[in-house]
């Protein structure tokens, strides 16, 4: 195996246990919490807001912009 | 008068494809990328409360306190895992090709317009979902309960 399909492979187990954890909020909420819930944590942290909300609006000028 | 979740939708889609067709480090791009932007922000500056604390959010889907619980936990573990390998592969020596980075990963998906489109309307739905879920109602709403509780309706008024 290539040091490059290593690497991607990696990438989507990460993307695999994102959406597994997904599903698992629907099936176990009291385990793994719904990812709206996680950004309402978040959202509602004095400082996590802030982190938040700059870094969603860097990810989009740096995907989209720049 | 508030847009509809329709109006809502066939908007985000029609300016997804729109600012899906721009190219990266062009003026077009800098402008419907900045004014996204600049509508979370004020967004944000309209909706959400000037001061807030650590709340208890209580959780969709919990009808009731499970002492231990740490829901949040996973998500946590995989952040940790995620930025750990990004920067790996940022800072290793090596090719991008070897060392992928989500960067360069999403740049491999804007090749295909339909897939940056949806890229594009991804982004600005999970930034509507940040803005309602720390919007004032909400964050009242996590105040009243604690973590797994759903709080209970006052003497007279209905429940959710």
């Amino acid at each position: 195996m290539s040091i490059s399909t290593a690497s991607y492979l990696v990438w989507g187990l990460l993307g695999a246990a994102a959406l597994s954890l997904w599903v698992l909020s629907y099936l176990r909420p009291s385990a793994v919490a719904h990812p709206a819930d996680v950004v309402g944590k978040v959202a509602t942290h004095p400082v996590g807001r802030v982190i938040l909300v700059i870094g969603f609006m860097w990810l989009g000028w740096h995907l989209f912009a720049r | 008068m508030r847009p509809g979740p329709t109006a809502l939708l066939v908007g985000g889609v029609a300016y997804s494809l729109i600012a899906a067709s721009t190219t990266p480090f062009t003026l077009p791009a800098d402008v419907l990328t900045g004014l996204a932007i600049l509508v979370m922000a004020v967004l944000v500056v309209v909706r959400w409360p000037l001061r807030t604390r650590t709340t208890a959010v209580p959780l969709d889907g919990m009808d009731g306190p499970h002492p231990g619980a740490r829901p949040y936990l996973p998500w946590v573990l995989l952040l940790v895992v995620f930025v750990a390998w990004e920067l790996f592969n940022y800072l290793v020596h090596g090719s991008r090709a070897n060392h992928p980075t989500f960067s360069s990963i999403t740049d491999a998906n804007d090749r295909f317009y339909v897939l940056k489109s949806l890229l594009f309307l991804g982004w600005m739905a999970s930034a509507w979902v940040i803005i309602g879920r720390g919007s004032r109602p909400r964050a009242a709403r996590g105040k009243k309960g604690s973590l797994g509780t759903t709080p209970k309706p006052a003497p007279g008024e209905t429940g959710p």
